[in-house]
């Protein structure tokens, strides 16, 4: 009989090779074990259960056994299996399946730990705090928040998107905190998802968005301890397996210009880093469409020794600002783009060949001019100052649009393009809470603490929008 | 975003449309007309106008509903002809601004740019802002007014040391009857158009501060064109401040910051940009408004194409207008013409004092 | 998404359509208006800007010349000889022949403050002996070294450390032309040759009133002396005097004074109140700085000095009708009503004097007695 179940399950899984049958005869009675090879690890099943099957003394039946691995084996789980779909679910999970003659089938976690161990985090990287990073496991990934926020009051709840993936999507959250009408509306969004797979949690995150925008709604992180300190201020996270990041929602306008190390450095030192964080935002998108306003309709704005050393560089160049600022800017993208996707034994020839082809011989060759060089890579690096991925391509796209609108009326097309930008960005919400929050509406403590850092002794309730039960936040 | 307007929105939008007419139209005739006495006239107007936006804020009182529904509730048939009345009177108001705008737009910086090409793209933005929604249209008005306000004022101090006293003497040069002729159009350009501000009250989140918002705004405007004028003729002396067409932008072309930064006036044309923009949104928002509950328009994709033919259509034939008829010199009859606001708001006023209000 | 497809079809369309590149520009930093044979003749030096092999601009100038019947189309026939488009945005110097000046000053006017690019605050001169062709292009090479920021300096240190000229800037210029009752002092520039061939040096020293449709006589230096300090234009200037015939001079700070007009029954009372600060800086004679009473005489003498050099200012008024101190404007000012009767009569005739100074002075050098 229990041929014919491994013929059945062979058939079922189209005779793939990495699903192992194991017999085993225990004092005549017949036990089918079955796994995958490659999700379960050896030396479990070897050590732990196989021979501790050795030592049972009473008679072979189905409970006994169980009874006695679970008292024997207390770390793995032990489950039992309602029906076939379970079966097959098991056997994908890393489970070892115990198929008997007579009795129920029950399964034994065996999992086999398949993803790296816990290193820096890659994007976000900061001085000081602490330097652990997600990895791709997820029972890791959430240990790493439970033992930062070590109270009953976080609430993970689990569920399964995606028809052939079926990857567990864990949702956390402060339940003495947030507000429940945030939840139950994230729970919906996910239940109504019907996709193939879920690869990462930036898949979730396309289903989940409202209207998809340029600027980012809902980031994703790759640091716990930011992730706990947006748990801590009523924020939703969300983690899916096999995922490094955690969605955080909602996200405001002003989180993206904060930075980690924010959080553990000195108030004065950290206002006067935010300062320089919004002027390099103003850079980043205004400066190449203000130098081509300058030149083409404004020219009496900049003193005149400057205007005329402009004119000296331009004087042999072929094209017009505008065309070299584009053709600048997408050679600088191609250049960013390459350097993510290049091996590091490829190492420093393209790097010197990048700056060499750029920085002199484009210059001395009379393509462009050293001026434009200058802005164009000014601003770019400007942009890079911003920890998040989703802001920088944001900024790229706004910065094309600013030097359109520069070239057609100068001045007064940068003061038009700026009131676009306004318009953008207030008609955009995160999940039903206004994006420039606390500008608009206005909240003068918390603009004051979301502006410049204030002092820790001030900074203790939370912000009144994400929170309906819980507002202090410390009584220093 | 449930639709709400927060009162200092409101109160950001009164601004707008108080000071909007006031460069390049109000300005010139005002200074023209009463050289040195413009201040004298500018307080009596002040003065005088306490009355119709005390009116206005007596109706506010009174409307509950859609400023429409209160309209045909207590005018019946006769509301008919109000409404189009007010919507003529708007789309002419409409008008003369997106002239005065453009042809500031164009005669200070884009010299060789053509007029048509540049006010589609104005429309064109204008026409995206307003479909977002009213909520977002008087967020981005609020959020303008924040920047821009400060920067007037901060770049006015550098001004300082070329005030001389001396220039507001004599006081009064002109005899009593041109101050008052400035006063009347001070009255009839800048506040008879905030009648139109009525369309807001049920949106707004607080009910009751909403008379207040509106006193609040009229006095700020009134502050800020003040200091201005003040600034125009004591720097500049009233002989040269008459002459020039646009004296605020000439005032900044007079600061130098730290020897170098020379010519900012650029940067605080940023204000008159919003206020034109401003006017000219929520104007185009309140009219569309009135004609789709005039016709009981409801699908949102109608209305979108109410808006975008309003707000390109409306710039064309007023350039149109003033190109072939050469109509601006006569601009100076403008202020007879809005005295039509002023007769539609006695008829409000005095209708709404018959209505009782059930005190909550 | 349409509304972004509308905005770039829209900007699309529009770009490229009217700006000028900046390699287009002539950009003019000095523009000298002569006016014979009912033409203009303009003269303007532009800036040169050739990228040499190390990629920074030489400073050099080119001059343009052009004639037209109106300033804007001398400006305009700028571009059939040159190339590049003439740009006035960062003028900085207008030179004007007294012929124009005379017969054309209200054209002048009205072209620069109605163009909205020309800047208004640019340096006026006059050129009373030479035309404004020869001081820009001095000999005739049409290539001129002149330097703009030099003349700027001298201008600036003429008004603020000598006292002798005032820095008009434009607009400055048509709001005294436009004022009732007061008549705008404009500075002379003038080039000194040598051997009455080649230019050797630019002077600019001098001041002239200038009314409708005439330039008046040159003030001389005490006038003009008296001009700034009634004016407050300086920082401090140097006063030469004598003290029991030896010559000392004295440095005069901080002018602050007032010009008050009473007019009561038909009679005009002129009070000038001079409140300044005085130094010794140089002294030919033996004496004693300490003594109160030589010091007292000391300040008596500058005081002298100065009141001389304000009665000569009155005098100078008086011979040629203009009017400098503006009295005329402060009756304007403050009574209105009888401004009628005293508008085109010559106040300075009528009008008593009362000139006050009252002088403080506090330091003597770092010496307390003669050198010598």
């Amino acid at each position: 009989m229990l041929d014919k179940i491994i013929d059945n399950i062979k058939k079922d899984f189209h005779n793939s090779q990495d699903i192992i049958f194991r017999k085993i005869k225990l004092k005549n009675n017949n036990i089918l074990l079955v796994f995958n090879n490659t999700l379960t690890r050896s030396d479990n099943i070897n050590d732990f259960i196989l021979k501790k099957l050795t030592s049972l003394k009473r008679k072979i039946t189905r409970d006994n056994i169980y009874n006695h691995l679970e008292n024997i084996v207390p770390e793995n789980i032990l489950v039992d299996i309602k029906d076939k779909e379970d079966l097959y679910t098991k056997i994908n999970s890393g489970f070892t399946v115990f198929i008997f003659e007579k009795g129920k089938p029950f399964a034994v976690e065996t999992r086999e730990n398949l993803s790296r161990g816990i290193s820096e985090p890659m994007t976000e990287q900061s001085i000081s705090g602490p330097k652990d990073a997600f990895t791709e496991n997820y029972q890791t990934n959430i240990g790493l928040i439970r033992k930062r926020i070590k109270t009953n009051e976080l609430v993970i709840d689990e569920k399964t998107v995606g028809k052939q993936s079926k990857t567990k999507v864990a949702i956390l959250y402060m339940s003495n905190i947030v507000e429940s009408k945030l939840v139950k509306e994230i729970k919906n969004k996910i239940d109504k998802i019907d996709i193939d797979g879920i690869l990462d949690v930036t898949n979730i995150r396309e289903c989940i968005e409202e209207k998809h925008g340029i600027f980012p709604v809902i980031e994703a992180t790759e640091r716990p301890d930011k992730a706990s300190l947006f748990l801590l201020d009523g924020k939703v996270c969300i983690m899916t397996e096999n995922s490094p990041y955690a969605l955080v929602i909602p996200t405001f306008f002003s989180d993206l210009f904060h930075a980690n190390e924010d959080n553990y450095q000195n108030h004065i030192n950290v206002t006067f880093t935010r300062i320089i964080r919004y002027i390099s935002f103003l850079i980043a998108i205004l400066l190449p469409a203000f130098y081509i306003a300058i030149t083409t309709f404004n020219h009496e704005t900049i003193p005149v020794t400057l205007l005329t050393n402009f004119s000296a560089q331009r004087d042999g160049v072929p094209f017009p600002a505008i065309v070299e600022a584009l053709g600048l800017t997408l050679v600088f993208e191609i250049l960013k783009e390459s350097d993510i996707r290049m091996p590091h034994l490829a190492g420093s020839a393209i790097s010197i060949l990048g700056s060499i082809v750029l920085g002199d011989a484009a210059v001395t060759a009379g393509i462009v001019s050293p001026i434009t060089v200058i802005i164009v890579s000014l601003s770019a690096i400007a942009s890079l100052m911003f920890s998040s991925v989703g802001m920088v391509n944001a900024i790229r796209v706004w910065r094309i649009i600013f030097m359109l609108f520069a070239t057609t009326a100068g001045m007064i097309g940068i003061f038009l393009a700026g009131i676009l930008l306004t318009t953008s960005l207030t008609s955009k919400s995160s999940f039903g809470k206004p994006y420039l929050y606390p500008l608009i509406p206005l909240n003068k403590k918390f603009l004051k603490n979301v502006l410049f850092k204030s002092k820790i002794e001030k900074d203790n309730t939370r912000m009144p929008i994400l929170t309906d039960k819980n507002y202090t936040r410390s009584n220093l | 975003m449930n639709g709400k307007i927060s009162s200092g929105e409101v109160m950001a939008i009164c601004v707008a449309i108080i000071f909007a007419m006031f460069p390049g139209f109000a300005n010139t005739l005002i200074l023209s007309q009463s050289q040195n006495a413009s201040l004298i006239s500018l307080i009596i107007a002040f003065l005088l106008g306490l009355i119709p936006i005390g009116m206005i804020m007596y109706i506010s009182t009174k409307i509950n509903t859609n400023f429409f529904e209160f309209t045909k509730k207590n005018f019946k048939a006769f509301g008919y002809i109000l409404d189009i009345l007010l919507i003529l009177v708007a789309i002419f108001t409409l008008l003369i601004s997106n002239w005065l705008a453009i042809d500031f737009v164009i005669s200070q910086f884009l010299t060789r740019s053509s007029y048509y090409l540049i006010s589609i793209l104005i429309s064109v933005i204008i026409a995206i802002t307003i479909n977002k929604g009213i909520e977002t249209l008087s967020r981005t008005i609020f959020i303008l007014f924040i920047i821009s306000v400060p920067v007037i004022l901060l770049l006015l101090i550098p001004l300082i040391p070329y005030i001389e006293l001396d220039n507001l003497k004599p006081y009064i040069d002109v005899p009593i009857k041109d101050i008052l002729k400035s006063s009347f159009v001070f009255l009839t350009v800048a506040i008879s158009p905030v009648f139109y501000i009525l369309g807001l009250k049920n949106r707004t989140n607080d009910k009751k501060n909403f008379p207040r918002k509106i006193l609040v705004g009229y006095i700020i405007t009134s502050i800020l064109i003040f200091i201005i004028l003040f600034f125009i003729i004591s720097v500049y002396g009233i002989d040269l401040g008459s002459l020039l067409t646009y004296p605020i932008y000439g005032l900044f072309k007079k600061v130098q910051i730290f020897g170098f930064i020379e010519r900012i006036e650029n940067f605080a044309a940023i204000f008159l940009i919003t206020a034109y923009f401003s006017q000219i949104s929520y104007f185009i928002y309140a009219i569309k408004n009135n004609l789709s509950n005039m016709f009981k328009i409801k699908s949102k994709k109608t209305k979108q194409i109410i808006t975008y033919i309003l707000s390109i259509s409306i710039p064309i034939i007023s350039i149109y207008l003033f190109k072939t008829y050469e109509l601006a010199p006569s601009i100076e009859y403008v202020p007879y013409v809005l005295i039509i606001f002023y007769i539609i708001l006695i008829i409000y006023f005095i209708r709404s004092l018959f209505i009782k209000t059930k005190t909550s | 998404m349409k509304k972004i497809i509308i905005l770039f079809i829209t900007i699309f369309l529009l770009s490229g359509c009217s700006y000028r590149e900046l390699n287009d520009l002539a950009i003019i930093s000095a523009i000298g208006i002569d006016y014979d044979n009912n033409e203009f003749k303009l003269t303007a030096q532009v800036m040169n800007v050739k990228s040499s092999n190390s990629g920074i601009a030489e400073e050099e100038s080119l001059i343009y010349e052009s004639t037209g019947p109106t300033i804007a189309k001398a400006i305009r026939n700028f571009s059939i000889r040159y190339p590049k488009n003439a740009y006035l945005g960062h003028l900085e110097l207008i030179v004007i022949n007294i012929e124009a000046a005379e017969q054309k000053l209200d054209e002048i006017f009205d072209y620069f403050i109605r163009s909205p690019e020309a800047r208004s605050s640019s340096f006026v001169v006059i050129a009373k002996e030479q035309k404004a062709n020869e001081i820009l292009n001095p000999n005739n090479e049409n290539k001129g070294n002149f330097p703009i920021e030099g003349l700027k300096t001298v201008l600036l240190d003429g008004t603020k450390r000598n006292g002798t000229i005032y820095d008009l800037t434009f607009e400055e210029f048509l709001s005294f032309y436009l004022k009732e009752g007061i008549d705008p002092l404009v500075p002379l520039i003038k080039i000194t040759k040598n051997k009455g061939i080649t230019a050797s040096a630019t002077i600019i020293e001098e001041m002239a009133p200038v009314q409708h449709n005439k330039v008046l006589k040159t003030l001389n230096q005490k006038q003009s002396i008296a001009y700034n300090t009634i004016n407050n234009n300086y920082y401090d200037i140097i006063v030469d005097c004598k003290y029991q015939d030896k010559d000392f001079a004295a440095i005069v700070y901080n002018p602050k004074s007032e010009v008050n007009v009473e007019l009561k029954n038909n009679k005009i009372t002129v009070n000038i109140d001079i409140n300044i600060e005085s130094k010794i800086t140089e002294i030919d004679s033996k004496i004693n700085l300490t003594n109160k009473q030589i010091q007292n005489s000391l300040k008596k003498e500058v005081d002298k000095q100065l009141k001389n050099y304000i009665t000569s200012l009155i005098d100078y008024c008086k011979e040629n009708n203009s009017d400098i101190i503006g009295i005329g404007n402060k009756i304007y000012k403050n009574y209105f009503k009888e401004y009628k009767k005293y508008k085109n009569k010559n106040l300075y005739e009528i009008a008593d004097f009362n000139i006050k100074i009252n002088n403080k002075m506090y330091r003597y050098g770092n010496i307390n007695k003669g050198a010598a």
